[in-house]
């Protein structure tokens, strides 16, 4: 089984929202699913580079630097729905903060949204997301 | 270029005294023979990085480990090249912070032949170089890590 690698922020501005971007509907892998920012893990890349250039990439935001920090990890398997071929998915979860600045989303994307992050879960529904943003949620790791 | 991912999860166990844990590979090992090495390996496919981290703690040291413990602190990667052979492996390579449980005692396996309870700083001195030291730097240099596990004050 082949192993990806994706990171995954909990980007939060001044007045404590975090930011959510909904998939786009031509997304292989869960179309129209609301997400974090966050991508692949570029071979011989470091974790937290890796997480600043997908943020970048995918909203246009600069992580405040020294404010990026890798929280947890977990691992689940992903069946492509039409080739049935399973990939095994480790997540590298962080959180970090961003200014006040417009968010220029890329094709991935077709919507993003604020929220407050006890909100977070009347959109994001993937299993091991939600599980992240407990375990964030639970041990104040948004707390400035 | 096909490319295969290893991840790989080690974990710095420090005690009471905030001496960290470290083992000295085997001679006969055919990687890095008699260097230092924090406890930890190759986490399974489909396995939980944080229980590959405390699976691989129990083979190699004999430890207990906690989930609950556990805190995920630094995550790198390298390309490998300590070998020809196709395809080619990025090394995922995640670093964990742990309490020693209470009443621990350290069992080496086959796969080290010694250990030694050092200061962070002491456990600096002792590497050349490699993801280790970078995690070790990392622990020193952040201070969000740092308060995981250096004494207060």
């Amino acid at each position: 089984m082949k192993t990806k690698v994706i990171t995954k922020a909990i980007l939060a501005r001044p007045d404590g929202d975090v930011l959510l971007m909904r998939r786009s509907a031509t997304d292989p892998r869960r179309p129209l699913q609301w997400d974090f920012p966050g991508g692949n893990l570029e071979p011989g890349e470091h974790a937290d580079d890796a997480a600043i250039r997908e943020i970048q990439e995918e909203s246009g935001l600069d992580v405040i630097p020294g404010s990026l920090q890798l929280v947890t990890a977990t691992s689940d398997v992903f069946v492509q729905p039409d080739t049935k071929e399973s990939t095994n998915l480790v997540w590298l979860f962080y959180v970090g903060k961003v200014a006040d600045d417009p968010v220029t989303l890329s094709f991935e994307h077709d919507q993003f949204v604020w929220v407050k992050p006890a909100d977070i879960p009347t959109k994001v529904t993937h299993p091991e997301h939600l599980r992240m943003v407990s375990y964030v949620l639970d041990n104040g790791l948004l707390a400035s | 270029m096909k490319i295969q991912i290893h991840i790989v999860a080690k974990t710095l166990v420090f005690r009471d005294d905030y001496k960290l844990l470290l083992l000295i590979r085997s001679d006969d090992d055919i990687h890095r023979p008699g260097g230092y090495d924090l406890p930890g390996g190759q986490v399974d496919n489909g396995e939980e990085p944080l229980l590959g981290g405390i699976r691989e703690a129990g083979e190699e040291a004999g430890l207990a480990l906690q989930p609950a413990d556990m805190q995920l602190v630094f995550a790198t990667s390298k390309t490998d090249n300590l070998s020809e052979a196709k395809p080619d492996i990025n090394l995922v390579w995640m670093g964990y912070v742990s309490a020693l449980p209470a009443g621990a005692v350290v069992r080496l396996s086959h796969e080290h032949k010694d250990f030694l309870w050092v200061t962070i700083d002491e456990a600096m001195a002792l590497y050349d170089g490699g993801t280790q030291l970078q995690f070790l730097n990392y622990l020193k240099g952040n201070s969000i890590a740092a308060e995981l596990w250096q004494p207060r004050g």
